[in-house]
């Protein structure tokens, strides 16, 4: 009968995730109270527990810890991505706050839903640990299911919300099973451990086999919520089907967090391994640009289109990946900086072209078809101004946010010996520009070809506002946020 | 470093002035054209300025402004102009205006927005042409495409949204390479001598003080990525089919041809980057380009001989023109690079100053096609005789504009050993078909028997004749007095060629 | 002083602008455009005594302006000239083209665009002086193109005519001739930067000025080189340096191949036709040979060949003036004929004899011209020969006067003519040793007489075989220039009289050409010719004034087709040298132009290459939304496959 020690935990390490578990339990009581017709007050509520918590981190920052024995991280890395989590939930639920009414499905629980998934990305952003990691991803996945299906008056989004479920099932199972391969090679969870064991080669060759296979399922299923390619194909289905304000927050924050993850796997825990999977990925990232980008060029139905657009600047992401795992710390922590940075911008990117979406979007819409920006702006051209600038940053046009994501990562890129790779970057990027630039002209050039009402709201206005305002910014002035990214360092690869 | 910054005051004078004409009531037509001409003289007033304090008896880059952009990366803010760069800011400043000039009454909706993206286009042409940070260069680079698109996308012709997206598309396509070229640059400087900087004097000076040498792979590697870009946006042939599109779409006053698309930002950047930094790559494929120059000059004069749209005759004009420019900077001499530079000046203002031309005869009968027309120099008299001037500028008639650096570029492509005689003495053909196909136009248009509707044509109005006499007046003193041009960028010019030379004569 | 020869091409200049801008009123624009004509004139009287005061060996003026084009070692002056060669043919230019230009005071009157025309004819004077003034090749080019320019001008005189007599188009005409023009332009273009490329100048002589070096008197460094065709074998540089001159000579001396320009020329006012077409523009390429002798002296230079092509148009423009029907016509293809004569004298290296015929044919030519504007204007603007007929008693003045032209230009003794043409074939024959040459001279003089003596038949002998003509005599201002060139035209020969050889010693300075020492060979060889030339002559005036006076009809053929056919048919269309290049080039660059734009352009690179990106990029986005099933079985599929990929690499690496 041995004692048993429970180490000291070190709540700062948890104090964001604490504040958006406990704040989303608690709404989930109020929402019970609050009378149906202000049940938009629970947005508020949830927009300020998401800003409290981005407060809550600001102390912490420059610092590394973890806790529960290293299950949990805190570094600068993770904060970073926290912050981005908070701030696109938040976009989010602005966006939400009239369409919900509008489209007749407004319920309280929706924001608790959305903390939650917000929650489980940040535990994908935290978690140093593969049980932690799954954790987050399961809670991630689950809350966005339900929110898929929300928009249930209309059968597309519970079809979505079901096809979504089986895929994501049929990858988690994956995951699982990786986990389980990984722990028979290496006797052990925590990424650092994995990392130590395979740097040390004290691995008999067979363990070895197993625990690359596991890494490869768990690479299949972190992939999967990037929408990597060939993981991809349930992406333009579920954006399509989902709410539209979901669907952004498929776009930005569940790939973010998915990439989150998988840059702390690959990097603390395969970091030695490189040489073996950067090929594979490297694979994995052109048959992702070559997809995602091609696939968008026919898409009439704008959803679609920006589906397979998130797929194809997944490729671009994975580019800085790849640099991430690169050797002799410089390449290596020039790819994380690179993910950050083009995450950052794809954020701002997408939410505010999902921003115009809504804006146009109406009761019941099925097709989002592109002739609904025709002329549009003849009748708005703040909104019409606003898409194009997201067009032309998720295009890479300079002076954009956009841009310089491509730049960094570029430049990561080639800085881990992968140059050739920029040059299927900017091809494809060739590819892009033409979808994007078909609807700039659209909006500009074309007649309306049918009168859509574009109403837009105080709260869909400020996060256009703020979503612009900041691809405008990082774009004329990258320096700050550079100096951001550079800043944010995986503990893994501050710490050797 | 001079504390009075004078560049950016060019670059962003107009910018400003489409901020202020967008700020305007949209009612208030009057103010806008006035904000916006006023911003354009202003930009053209500090060019002149610029032109009187540049210091000509000094190679390298004058009246620099630098502060860091991105510190870490070693990306900065840096403008500044040579001998080279000198005339395309001077001739983008005067050509600005006159383009805002020839809009007028032209535009018949949205002349608020047309003004602001003319300007707006006006402040990134500029910046390419000062910018002597290359990612400087590359974001104002493709900042270009976006007015320029649209111009030809809202105010075009039939086709104009496909002329948009293809224009868009296509040169977007070619100018992406210029990424990794710069990237690749940018990291192979750094490695070589640990210093972080996308500087172009400062990575030149290493390549020349030998402290930063590349190897001939790597070189051509990099010369390879800055030609593709370039090649498209100049456009050499065969890319050169988004141009003549662009041109016979874009609104017939011919204020975006003259404002987007015959400012030769791509020739610039082959000499910028190709032909200075890379030289014993240029060396090497100099003989490889002079065969596409040439099909550039024969082909495109051949075709333009055949075209009815007066627009398209002078699109495939100006790609013949650039066919002389390419050969010119790539007879990699002094005589060459600056013949080429000054016939970028020389062929952007006649074949500008025709585009007007044509704008002001579609206003006249609604129609750009040359068999819409006949004797119209019995018929308006004034307009016939300037536009005979432009057009034997155009062909390069001694005593005009376009004679001597077309001379001067040939005499040094006939001499260089990487071009030589026998390319010349075909480029020299070209120089004939250029009366051909010039005069076939002129013939059709303005000779022969005047067709009844059109015997009562208005001559010239005020500010057409403002608009043609300036032009004309030019292009007579630059033909007469070319020194004007040539005296300033003399030095920076010899500084090329010798560094060239050293390459040659190392290898 | 010697800035003074910058006075001779301002006036011209100056007229140009004052009449382009200023001037509304035609009488004004004639009277201006004379007098500066007159001024620059008499400004070379000036600058030719100026030049008397010179040391022989360095007998020249020179005076820069500016420095034209300076790029490196490349410097080229804006800078004059002035030698006894210049001044020999400023002297042509400014007289002859003063006489015609007051003659066309009188001639346009009533004209639809008479100032405009003035502007021009100043233009021209001022370029053709640019052209024998300048004192580098650069600047001597903007001359070249100047002229062809003013010729493009002023050929398109009527441009808003269909068509003026015979059946010509003004403004194709116009591009015709500038268009053909250029082609040799483009030859002396290259000739440039092959002289430049091998000299490092571009200056005749020494530019004290700028410190220039002058490429004429280094003509021995480039003796040796060659070009290397590889397996078409060597050829010498000079040969190609002269033989690119030699291209650009046809093209402004309107020689083979390049002459068919100069008869459509004839579209212009008959004073331009006079000026340009005959007395000046057309006399530069000799100039040019001349001025260049010292490369055409080379051993290995193409002179073989200018000869070869002299003598050969000589020929071939006789023959053919002797079938045309329309009176300007004949005398376009005489032009082209004597033009003959003057360039077979210079390949021979007859400079002097070359420049002796250029100015005496510039006298008798103009005259010829001037008289033949005169019958024109006289009866109602008619050219054709057939209409006209037994002027002699209705126009006298111009009778006699054209007698005096014709006799001149057929080469009878004692007129200018007989002189300078008897030199060339005397050099021929002599000097040159090239018997055949001389044989072909003879006889072109020969057909020359003829065909002058078969006009002036048909125009001023014979009935009036057109009612509707009421012929006047032309007034004074006509009058007086023919008059006066015609007093020139008698006694032109003393220019350089056999004995005197004032122009050859005049000329030394720059040709150092050796007095022809006389011979009583050269004597009885005069004499053959000029017995021959009269002969001829009376025989064409004795057919078409009486033999054959009675078939020539309006409208209808020239009698003497039925004796020579499809020869003389040949010679009516100046042996299809245009029918040829019609098919030749003209057509085969429409088609290919057609085929290049159309085929090439449009559908081949823009189609097939650019479209064609496009479409498959497109044709891909189809499969993959085919791929796209929207069934989940589907992706799980696409998923598994990847997995096992995937998983296969990383264990069975």
């Amino acid at each position: 009968m041995t004692e048993i020690t429970i180490p000291p935990i070190d709540w700062r390490v948890a104090t964001q995730l604490c504040i958006i578990f406990g704040w989303a339990s608690v709404l989930l009581i109020i929402a019970l109270f609050v009378p149906r017709s202000r049940i938009r007050v629970v947005g508020y509520l949830a927009i300020a527990g998401l800003v409290v918590a981005a407060g809550a981190g600001i102390p912490f920052w420059g610092g590394s810890a973890e806790t529960f024995g290293g299950m949990l991280r805190l570094d600068t890395y993770s904060m970073m991505l926290n912050w981005l989590f908070l701030a696109a939930a938040a976009v989010v639920i602005a966006y939400s706050l009239n369409y919900l009414p509008k489209h007749g499905i407004e319920h309280g629980e929706y924001y608790v839903l959305v903390l939650f998934a917000t929650a489980g990305m940040m535990l994908l952003a935290q978690g140093g640990d593969l049980i932690v990691l799954f954790l987050g991803l399961e809670l991630l996945s689950l809350t966005l299911y339900v929110l898929t299906g929300f928009a249930y008056p209309r059968e597309t989004s519970e079809e979505s919300g079901m096809k979504y479920l089986l895929t994501g099932a049929f990858a988690g199972g994956f995951i699982v099973f990786g986990i389980a391969l990984i722990y028979g090679a290496t006797g052990s969870l925590n990424l650092a451990a994995i990392g130590d064991t395979l740097a040390r080669a004290a691995l008999a060759a067979e363990d070895r086999t197993y625990l690359y296979a596991g890494a490869a399922l768990i690479v299949t299923g972190f992939g999967y919520k990037i929408a990597m390619a060939p993981f991809h194909m349930w992406a333009p289905d579920v954006y399509e089907g989902a709410p539209t304000p979901v669907a952004a927050f498929l776009s930005v924050g569940s790939k973010a967090a998915g990439f989150a993850a998988l840059v702390r796997f690959l990097v603390e825990a395969m970091g030695s391994q490189w040489p073996v999977w950067a090929p594979a990925l490297a694979t994995l990232a052109i048959a992702t640009l070559l997809l995602g980008n091609i696939g968008a060029l026919i898409q009439n139905n704008v959803k679609r289109m920006l589906a397979y657009s998130s797929v194809g600047h997944a490729g671009y992401m994975l580019l800085g990946v790849l640099a991430a795992g690169a050797p002799g710390g410089m390449a290596g922590q020039r790819g994380v900086e690179a993910v950050l940075l083009y995450l950052l911008a794809y954020m701002l990117t997408n939410l505010g072209a999902f921003g115009v979406l809504i804006a146009l979007e109406q009761r019941g819409e099925l097709t989002w078809d592109i002739n609904q920006f025709a002329g549009l702006w003849a009748r708005r051209p703040l909104l019409a101004s606003a898409m194009a600038i997201c067009l032309l940053s998720l295009a890479g046009v300079p002076p954009t946010a956009g841009f310089w994501g491509k730049f960094y990562v570029f430049t990561a890129a080639w800085q881990a010996g992968f140059g050739w790779l920029t040059i299927i970057g900017i091809l494809t990027a060739a590819i892009a520009a033409f979808y994007y630039v078909r609807i700039v002209v659209q909006m500009f050039t074309a007649e309306p070809s049918r009168e859509t009402p574009a109403e837009t709201d105080p709260a869909l206005q400020t996060g256009l506002v703020i979503t612009i305002a900041g691809i405008l910014v990082l774009g004329f002035m990258p320096a700050p946020a550079i100096d951001l990214v550079q800043r944010s360092v995986l503990a893994a690869v501050g710490g050797q | 470093m001079n504390a009075f910054p004078i560049l950016s005051l060019i670059v962003w004078l107009p910018a400003l002035g489409a901020l202020g004409v967008l700020a305007l009531p949209r009612a208030n037509l009057q103010a806008q054209r006035a904000v916006a001409m006023g911003a354009a003289l202003l930009a053209l007033a500090a060019a002149i300025l610029l032109v009187v304090l540049f210091d000509r008896n000094q190679a390298g880059f004058q009246f620099v402004e630098s502060f860091a952009w991105v510190p870490s990366w070693g990306i900065s803010y840096t403008v500044s102009v040579d001998g080279i760069s000198l005339w395309l800011v001077a001739l983008t400043a005067f050509l600005t205006p006159i383009a805002l000039a020839a809009s007028h009454g032209a535009i018949e909706r949205q002349e608020r927005a047309f003004l602001a993206l003319v300007l707006m286009l006006a402040s990134g042409m500029t910046g390419v042409f000062v910018a002597q940070d290359m990612l400087l260069f590359y974001v104002f680079f493709e900042f270009t495409l976006v007015p320029t698109a649209l111009l030809i996308g809202i105010w075009g012709g039939a086709g104009r949204r496909q002329a948009a997206i293809k224009f868009f598309v296509y040169t977007f396509a070619g100018s992406v390479f210029l990424l990794p070229g710069i990237i690749g640059l940018h990291l192979l400087h750094r490695q070589a001598t640990g210093v972080a900087t996308f500087d172009i004097a400062t990575i030149l000076a290493s390549l020349q003080l030998g402290a930063f040498q590349l190897d001939p792979a790597a070189e051509r590697l990099l010369f390879g990525l800055f030609f593709i870009g370039f090649a498209v946006k100049a456009p050499i042939w065969p890319f050169h089919t988004w141009m003549t599109t662009a041109h016979a779409e874009a609104p017939s006053s011919g204020a975006i041809d003259i404002a987007g698309l015959i400012l030769k930002i791509g020739a610039y950047g082959l000499i910028r980057f190709n032909v200075q930094l890379f030289p014993a790559a240029a060396a090497w494929a100099a003989p490889a380009i002079g065969v596409l120059a040439v099909i550039s000059i024969v082909y495109a004069a051949w075709v333009a001989y055949q075209q009815t749209d007066m627009k398209r005759l002078l699109a495939y004009a100006s790609v013949s023109h650039l066919g002389f420019i390419v050969l010119g900077m790539f007879a990699l001499n002094a005589q060459g690079i600056a013949g080429a530079v000054a016939h970028m000046v020389n062929s952007a203002l006649t074949t500008g100053a025709l585009f007007l031309v044509v704008g002001m005869l579609a206003a006249r009968r609604d129609s750009r096609d040359l068999r819409a027309f006949g004797g119209m120099w019995k018929a308006t008299p004034v307009l016939g005789s300037l536009t005979l001037i432009l057009v034997l500028g155009a062909i390069g008639l001694p005593g005009l504009n376009g004679f001597a650096s077309e001379f001067a570029l040939l005499q040094g492509a006939w001499r260089s050993p990487g071009i030589g005689w026998r390319y010349t003495l075909l480029a020299v053909l070209g120089v004939a078909l250029a009366a051909v196909y010039l005069l076939h136009m002129y013939r059709a248009t303005f000779m022969g028997e005047v067709p009844p509707d059109l015997a009562q044509t208005p001559d010239v109005r005020p500010r057409e004749l403002v608009l043609l006499t300036t032009m004309a007046t030019v292009v007579v003193v630059l033909g007469l007095y070319p020194a004007l041009l040539f005296g300033p960028m003399q030095q920076s010019v010899t500084q090329i060629a010798q560094g060239t030379l050293q390459y040659l004569a190392s290898r | 002083m010697d800035w003074i020869i910058w006075l001779i091409p301002a006036f011209p200049l100056l007229g140009f602008v004052l009449n382009a801008l200023v001037v509304r009123q035609e009488r004004q624009a004639g009277i201006l455009a004379s007098a500066m004509v007159g001024l620059s004139f008499a400004t070379t009287i000036a600058a030719m005594a100026i030049l008397e005061g010179t040391p022989a060996e360095a007998r020249r003026l020179t005076w820069t302006l500016w420095e034209w084009i300076s790029i490196d070692d490349f410097r080229v002056a804006f800078g004059l000239l002035f030698d006894p060669l210049t001044a020999v043919m400023a002297l042509l230019v400014t007289g002859v083209g003063g006489l015609i230009h007051v003659y066309a005071i009188g001639y346009m009157h009533g004209d639809a665009r008479p100032v405009r025309f003035f502007a021009y004819m100043n233009l021209f004077v001022f370029a053709m002086l640019m052209l024998v003034m300048a004192d580098n090749l650069l600047l001597l080019f903007l001359g070249w193109e100047g002229v062809g320019l003013c010729s493009f001008l002023l050929i398109g005189h009527y441009f808003d005519r269909r068509t003026v007599q015979p059946g010509i188009n003004p403004s194709d005409a116009a591009v015709k001739a500038f268009v053909v023009n250029r082609i040799g332009d483009a030859a002396l273009l290259a000739a440039l930067f092959a002289i430049f490329t091998n000299f490092g100048t571009l200056s005749f002589y020494p530019n004290p000025q700028l410190g220039l070096t002058g490429y004429l008197d280094q003509a021995i460094i480039v003796a040796g080189q060659s070009i290397d065709f590889g397996a078409f074998g060597q050829l010498p540089l000079m040969t190609a340096i002269t033989l690119l001159m030699l291209v650009a000579v046809a093209g402004k001396s309107a020689q083979l191949p390049l002459y068919t320009w100069l008869p459509d020329a004839m579209a212009g006012p008959t004073p331009v036709s006079a000026l340009i077409h005959a007395a000046t523009m057309v006399t530069s390429g000799v100039y040019l040979i001349v001025r260049n002798a010292a490369l055409f002296d080379q051993p290995a230079s193409a002179a073989p060949w200018v000869l070869v092509i002299g003598v050969v148009t000589a020929f071939i423009g006789a023959t053919a003036a002797v079938a045309q029907l329309d009176i300007k016509r004949v005398l376009a293809y005489s032009t082209i004929s004597q033009l003959g004569f003057m360039v077979a004298a210079v390949g021979m290296g007859a400079y002097v004899a070359g420049m002796f015929h250029l100015l005496t044919h510039g006298l008798f030519k103009a005259l010829l011209f001037l008289a033949a504007g005169s019958v024109i204007h006289g009866i109602g603007d008619q050219q054709d020969m057939r209409r006209m007929g037994g002027l002699r008693t209705t126009l006298p003045t111009t009778f006699r006067l054209y007698a005096i032209g014709a006799l001149a230009l057929g080469g009878i003794f004692p007129l200018a003519g007989f002189w300078s043409k008897d030199e060339i074939i005397a050099h021929a024959w002599f000097d040159a040793r090239s018997p055949l040459a001389a044989i072909v001279l003879v006889l072109t003089s020969a057909i020359t007489a003829f065909y002058m003596g078969r006009q002036t038949g048909m125009v001023f002998y014979g009935r009036p075989r057109d009612p509707a003509l009421h012929p006047h005599e032309s007034g004074p201002l006509m009058r007086w220039p023919m008059i006066i060139l015609a007093a020139g035209a008698i006694p032109g020969g003393l220019i350089n009289f056999p004995g005197l050889h004032w122009l050859n010693s005049y000329l030394r300075p720059v040709l150092q050409e050796p007095e022809v020492i006389y011979t009583l060979g050269m004597g009885v060889l005069a004499t053959i010719t000029t017995l021959l030339s009269a002969g001829t002559a009376y025989l064409g005036w004795k057919t078409y004034a009486h033999d054959l006076e009675l078939r020539i009809r309006v409208g209808k053929d020239d009698p003497a087709l039925r004796y020579l056919g499809d020869l003389w048919r040949g010679m009516e269309i100046g042996w299809g040298l245009d029918w040829l290049y019609q098919r030749a080039f003209v057509r085969p660059y429409r088609a290919a132009a057609d085929f290049f734009s159309d085929a090439f352009d449009r559908q081949g690179i823009d189609g097939v290459l650019v479209g064609g990106a496009a479409r498959s990029m497109n044709w891909l986005a189809g499969g993959l939304r085919a791929a796209q099933t929207g069934y989940v079985r589907t992706y799980a599929l696409a998923f598994l496959l990847g997995v096992i990929m995937l998983v296969a690499y990383f264990t069975l690496r």
